[in-house]
């Protein structure tokens, strides 16, 4: 239950970069999660609903948009998707780290994404 | 109703940034760290324990035993005569930076060689914090049972070392230590599986090779 600690790293980073008038018109906070982090969702939102009630950001939703792994290939300058392994009956399918070209380590170009892409706000005559 | 965007909406650039000033701190002082995964009874402590036994001649280790409470780990790494530093989470269920960055203040990194800080036992939390360490590892028993990888893909597919441990007892309780290495190089193809038995000194000298434990 990770989630509770990314909750409070979550407020922080909001409430660093953005002024209490419009925090409290937050209605949703769309975020971008990479298909790498091994984050619950439901759980994540469940955290964040309970470390924020009675503050500024009560009610505020979280918004989940995914981002799908992409890899790039040390050796023969592949980029792109990489296969899936489906065979291991498992929940779900499980990206294999190694270029599906030539087989070699890949680095990861997109796939740890934990970030805040924007804010749904309130409109505001302090916006003018 | 309108958007606003973040400068940095990086929900991780905190931590992150901690784990660069720790990796700079551990650089500064000629130290590699190796973040040590797995669950609670993998043996990681053990394992630490029979490295040390081998190259403590050579090499000077330190260990941060990170756990929720206690000094059970703590305790066993100052029997054996390593430098250790006690850091209990109290209820997180992992390590991060900022806990590491506290650890590193209390130790004697000038009189270190190589550091294991040791996770809290739990095989999917960890795997989102970077410590700032240079390697990371996971290690597994076969009394856990062989569909540990199966059952925790997303770590094992982004660890480039597995240490599967207990194989000394894999006969007696029925449990085959090739599953869980297939399973491993079926999602990570480039990855290493090392099989050991740490309180046997099998497979520790391989260990200690792969970690490259005696590199100046």
């Amino acid at each position: 239950m990770h989630e509770y600690s990314i909750a409070r790293e979550l407020i922080d980073t909001l409430t660093d970069q953005v002024d209490e008038d419009r925090l409290t018109r937050t209605k949703k906070i769309h975020l971008e999660l990479g298909e790498l982090r091994v984050i619950s969702k439901e759980a994540l939102s469940q955290a964040f609903k309970i470390v924020t009630e009675d503050t500024i950001l009560n009610g505020a939703e979280l918004e989940f948009e995914e981002a799908s792994l992409v890899a790039r290939c040390q050796e023969c300058g592949f980029e792109g998707e990489v296969n899936y392994d489906d065979d291991l009956s498992l929940h779900f399918s499980v990206p294999v780290l190694s270029c599906p070209d030539c087989g070699s380590s890949v680095d990861i170009v997109r796939g740890n994404e934990l970030s805040v892409k924007s804010l749904t706000v309130e409109d505001s005559d302090s916006d003018d | 109703m309108h958007d606003i965007n973040l400068e940095d909406g990086d929900i991780l650039a905190k931590q992150k940034e901690l784990a660069k000033k720790n990796e700079d701190k551990l650089s500064l002082h000629g130290v590699r760290a190796i973040n040590v995964m797995g669950a609670i009874g993998s043996g990681k402590t053990a394992l630490i324990e029979a490295i040390h036994e081998k190259v403590k001649d050579n090499v000077r280790l330190g260990a941060v035993a990170g756990d929720v409470a206690g000094t059970d780990d703590y305790d066993r790494f100052e029997r054996a005569g390593i430098t250790a530093y006690n850091l209990n989470t109290h209820s997180d269920c992992h390590l991060d930076a900022h806990l590491v960055d506290h650890s590193l203040e209390n130790m004697p990194l000038d009189d270190l060689d190589v550091l294991f800080v040791e996770n809290v036992g739990n095989l999917v939390c960890p795997a989102d914090f970077p410590l700032g360490t240079d390697r990371e590892i996971v290690v597994i028993s076969v009394t856990e049972g062989e569909d540990m990888v199966r059952k925790h893909p997303k770590i094992f597919s982004q660890s480039d070392l597995v240490v599967i441990n207990k194989v000394d007892l894999s006969e007696a309780i029925g449990v085959n230590p090739e599953k869980p290495r297939t399973d491993y190089e079926e999602i990570n193809p480039n990855g290493r599986a090392i099989f050991t038995a740490a309180t046997r000194d099998k497979g520790i000298d391989e260990l200690i090779s792969a970690l490259d434990i005696l590199e100046n």
